[in-house]
């Protein structure tokens, strides 16, 4: 009887320890952060105030070994996008059909240090979003019923995204300064959605992730606008309550003069 | 949304200008002109609303003083119109989440301004060439209460405007202004006046501050509620559209004493009609782009 506790008690004991073991050595084969890579980026916040101009992101980083390849990914925040296809009713264009995404970043961008090399690796796109078509996944998809070809709008929307600035045109190159040390330049436009921007750095040897790294830009709305922004987002009813007093405000100063004049 | 401040300037000192030579709220002009500039029509929509308490604010108060406000009547078409609000908003959230709501917006615009302008231009067209204008006030006093009207249930007294009626009319004739506000961002002085004329029987020097004052509390309702429910209401562009509107006010004020009467509703009439035209043709022709994305 003793005999029968101890031996389960044993094996759970064992095979705790292996699962731990076994997700560890995943995870490791998964990320190992830090032995070959480091990364950094050249402004972690970007302040977007009146007369704002768009910006710059460079991002420096060192690996400690020469024949890898890297890839770098930058992404906004994630939101749903509907795209609406116009079809003629009654003489009126009107949006007909849809395909909705529900998780597209705002902002996306990436560089590769040759130009090609991610067409192989489909962990990479797959997994880890390099290129814009890993940005569109399956399971993310609703859309009308009638609609069997998703292409023309997903190009749609990629069209509209690249002409705002916010999707590449094509991937920026990483610049090797030595064998080790390498740079990248992201240019953020003008009409950059805020939020919280996400840097991944991946190192790639001979088809496999053998390191990565994370750094975190912050693009935040400043001065009044951005003040009034915030406000309308997260205390909306007293934003309201506040719009509705500036206008009681507005209207009850303008009859006054006017009375004086 | 980046658009230029002295745009927003110069569309509010122009709205502001044609309603101080006419003498009309202006809304239904700005909607459309916020749209066509490439303002998202719910934010314009929104926006709009909190712009309207101040233009309604500075209103209400001339009435006020003179004592030409109901309250009373004003209070029973504000539960109609707080009602109406509800209504409207529950409609943009529900067809902003099937795409249409730009269409909506767009054919609510093309049938009441085209209704509406199509038959001021009749209107005061035919007054111009009869040479004076036709007391159309005199026909319409006598059919104060018709008779379905008469048999609604709830009756009570208005003492102030000497009426007893149904609370369901005034209350009937604030949920369309309700709806209004929610929808198109528009205070409806233009159908709410000759309804509390025609229909509710009220004294026509009543008229005018009882709808304001209700429109006040409608739209300052309908802003908080586009607040909530869709961030809709931009108060920096509700700033620039209010100062600009009234600077222009002034002007138009100005310029009222030069062009009157049927010959300025005919003016009126044809700015009417023109943003109704332009909406149309939006909506009609071959858009550049087959394909519309929201986020």
């Amino acid at each position: 009887m003793r005999v029968a506790v101890f031996s389960r008690l044993a094996l759970l004991v064992v095979s705790t320890v292996f699962f731990i073991m076994n997700t560890n050595a995943a995870y490791a084969q998964d990320i190992r952060t830090g032995d070959h890579l480091v990364t950094q980026v050249s402004n972690d916040f970007i302040d977007v105030s009146a007369g704002f101009g768009g910006a710059v992101i460079d991002l420096f980083g060192d690996r400690n070994d020469a024949n890898t390849d890297v890839a770098i990914v930058v992404e906004g925040p994630k939101r749903r996008v509907t795209i609406w296809q116009k079809e003629q009713v009654m003489g009126a264009w009107v949006n007909r059909y849809f395909v909705s995404f529900d998780s597209v970043p705002v902002f996306y961008s990436y560089a590769l240090d040759k130009r090609d090399f991610i067409i192989n690796n489909s962990e990479l796109s797959e997994k880890h979003n390099v290129g814009i078509e890993a940005l569109f996944k399956e399971e993310q998809i609703r859309k009308s019923r009638s609609i069997d070809d998703i292409e023309v709008f997903r190009n749609a929307l990629v069209e509209e995204r690249k002409n705002l600035g916010v999707f590449p045109q094509a991937p920026e190159m990483v610049e090797f300064l030595n064998p080790y040390f390498f740079r990248a330049r992201f240019k953020i436009p003008q009409s950059v959605p805020t939020g919280e921007y996400k840097i991944h750095t991946y190192l790639v040897k001979d088809g496999a992730i053998i390191d990565r790294a994370v750094q975190a830009v912050s693009i935040k709305q400043v001065g009044i606008n951005g003040l009034f922004l915030r406000m309308a987002k997260e205390n909306s009813f007293f934003y309201g309550l506040g719009c509705i007093l500036f206008a009681f405000i507005a209207g009850w100063f303008v009859s006054a003069v006017r009375v004086k004049v | 949304m980046a658009v230029a401040v002295e745009e927003i300037f110069l569309l509010g000192f122009f709205v502001g200008f044609v309603s101080g030579v006419f003498g009309v709220g202006g809304g239904f002009l700005t909607t459309p002109l916020l749209i066509f500039m490439g303002i998202p029509p719910t934010v314009a929509v929104g926006t709009q609303a909190s712009q309207l308490v101040a233009s309604g604010t500075s209103g209400v108060i001339g009435y006020w003083k003179k004592g030409y406000v109901d309250f009373f009547v004003g209070t029973v078409m504000l539960c109609g119109g707080v009602v109406g609000t509800v209504f409207g908003i529950i409609i943009f959230e529900l067809m902003q989440y099937l795409g249409q709501i730009d269409l909506v917006i767009s054919l609510l615009y093309i049938i009441l301004m085209g209704s509406v302008g199509g038959m001021m231009l009749f209107e005061s067209v035919f007054s111009l060439s009869k040479g004076k204008r036709k007391s159309v006030k005199h026909e319409f006093n006598r059919f104060n209460s018709p008779s379905l009207i008469s048999r609604l249930p709830y009756k009570m007294r208005f003492p102030r405007s000497k009426l007893y009626i149904s609370a369901f009319v005034p209350a009937g004739i604030g949920f369309v202004s309700g709806f209004l506000v929610s929808t198109m961002g528009v205070g409806g002085g233009f159908l709410l006046v000759p309804a509390m004329i025609y229909i509710l029987g009220m004294p026509a020097y009543l008229v005018a501050g009882t709808s304001l004052f209700q429109i006040i509390f409608t739209s300052a309702f309908s802003t908080i509620m586009h607040a909530v429910t869709n961030n809709s209401v931009d108060i920096l562009l509700a700033l620039f559209l209010i100062i600009g509107g009234v600077i222009g006010a002034r002007f138009g004020v100005m310029a009222s004493k030069k062009v009157k009467g049927a010959r300025a509703r005919v003016i009126l009439a044809l700015i009417v009609l023109a943003v109704c035209t332009k909406m149309a043709v939006h909506l009609f022709l071959t858009p550049d782009n087959f394909f519309v994305t929201v986020m």
